[in-house]
C-alpha cells in the first residue's frame, strides 16, 4: 500500500470525493456501488474497489443504516470520570468489556477519561458504569446528559 | 413480519462492501431486497434511521489532532455560544451539558484539525464569542474506544470526536 511521507494512507482526489459523498449518503440501491459508478466515471468494480481499498485502510469503518438511538427510546450518555495513570489498561480493557461504550477518549484534565455509553435505559446504563469504575478503580464519575445539540449531521470535508 | 427493532438490530450490524451489500441482509430476513430498501426509507422517514451511509474513521486520513473545548457561559448566553460554535469551520459538534465539577451553563465543542495551528485557530475563535467567561480545553491524549455498537450503530454526534 502506497503510503505518504507522514505515513498516512495515499488517498487520490477522486478518493476523497468518494468519502465525502459515502458518509453522507449511499444510495439505496440493490447495486449502490453501480449508481455511485455512475456519478463519478467508474465501473461499478472500479468503485467497490476503491471503497474497499479504504475499508482495507481502516479509513471506511462500516456501511449500514446510522440509528438515531433517541428514536429508539434508549439512553445515552456522556461521562467524565478520573483514572489514575497505572490504571488506564484496567480502563482500557473495561471499556472494551462492553459494547454499550462506544466512544472513550483520554484527554488531558483533570477529569482525564471520557467515555460515551447507549443502552436499553437508564438502569443498564448504570449498571454498565458501576462496572467500569470498579475494574478500572476511577476515583470519581459524573454523567453529563446532553442537554442541547446545535449541530447534527456531518461536516467533515475530507 | 420482522419488527422494526428485529430489523435494525441486523442492520445495524454494518454491511460488506460488495456488489449487492443488501442481499444478505434480505436473505437472513426473508424478505426482498426491495422490501429491505422499502424499510430502510421508511425509518429514515420517521426518524429512526438517521441515514443509510458508511461510517468514515477521520484520523487516519489527518484529522489527527482533535480537542474538546468546554466554554463556560451563563444561562443568558448559552444558546448564542452553541450557535456561534457551530459555525466555526473546524467544529465538529457542539452540545449543551453540565460540567462535571458542577457548571451547568457549558458548551461542549468539538474541535478537529489537520493540524494544530487548526485548532488552535478554533480554539482563539471560540474564546472571542461575547458570553464566553472561561474557556477550558481539553486535548485528546489517545483513543481507548471508538467503535458501532453491534445492533446499534451510535451516530458520533453523541459525544464528538
Amino acid at each position: 500500500m502506497k503510503q505518504a511521507e507522514n505515513g498516512r494512507p495515499e488517498l487520490d482526489e477522486l478518493d476523497r470525493k468518494i468519502l465525502n459523498r459515502i458518509q453522507v449518503e449511499v444510495p439505496l440501491d440493490p447495486r449502490p456501488f453501480r449508481v455511485l459508478g455512475h456519478e463519478f466515471g467508474l465501473s461499478e468494480d472500479e468503485m467497490i474497489g476503491r471503497v474497499r481499498r479504504m475499508w482495507n485502510l481502516g479509513i471506511v469503518r462500516r456501511l449500514g443504516p446510522i440509528i438515531n438511538y433517541h428514536a429508539w427510546d434508549m439512553s445515552g450518555v456522556l461521562v467524565a470520570s478520573k483514572v489514575d495513570e497505572d490504571r488506564i489498561e484496567d480502563a482500557r480493557s473495561a471499556v472494551a468489556e462492553h459494547p454499550e461504550i462506544t466512544h472513550a477518549y483520554l484527554r488531558e484534565h483533570e477529569w482525564n477519561l471520557w467515555f460515551t455509553v447507549i443502552a436499553e435505559n437508564e438502569a443498564a446504563m448504570d449498571t454498565i458504569i458501576k462496572k467500569v469504575t470498579e475494574r478500572a478503580r476511577l476515583s470519581d464519575v459524573k454523567k453529563l446528559p446532553q442537554k442541547k445539540s446545535f449541530k447534527l449531521g456531518v461536516k467533515f470535508e475530507v | 413480519m420482522v419488527s422494526d427493532r428485529e430489523f435494525i438490530d441486523l442492520a445495524g450490524k454494518g454491511l460488506k462492501i460488495e456488489a449487492q451489500p443488501l442481499r444478505p441482509l434480505a436473505e437472513k430476513l426473508g424478505l426482498s431486497q426491495a422490501e429491505v430498501i422499502a424499510r430502510i426509507k421508511r425509518l429514515i422517514a420517521e426518524g429512526k434511521v438517521r441515514r443509510f451511509a458508511a461510517s468514515v474513521r477521520h484520523q487516519p486520513i489527518g484529522f489527527s489532532v482533535n480537542a474538546m473545548v468546554i466554554a463556560h457561559t451563563d444561562e443568558a448566553h448559552i444558546d448564542e455560544v452553541g450557535n456561534a460554535g457551530q459555525r466555526i469551520e473546524a467544529v465538529s459538534h457542539c452540545y449543551h451539558r453540565a460540567h462535571p465539577n458542577g457548571d451547568p451553563w457549558c458548551v461542549y465543542i468539538m474541535v478537529h484539525g489537520q493540524g494544530q495551528e487548526v485548532v488552535d485557530d478554533a480554539v482563539a475563535q471560540i474564546r472571542r464569542i461575547p458570553g464566553v467567561r472561561e474557556v477550558e480545553v481539553c486535548p485528546s491524549r489517545g483513543e481507548l474506544k471508538k467503535t458501532s455498537l453491534s445492533g446499534v450503530s451510535a451516530d458520533p454526534d453523541l459525544v464528538g470526536g
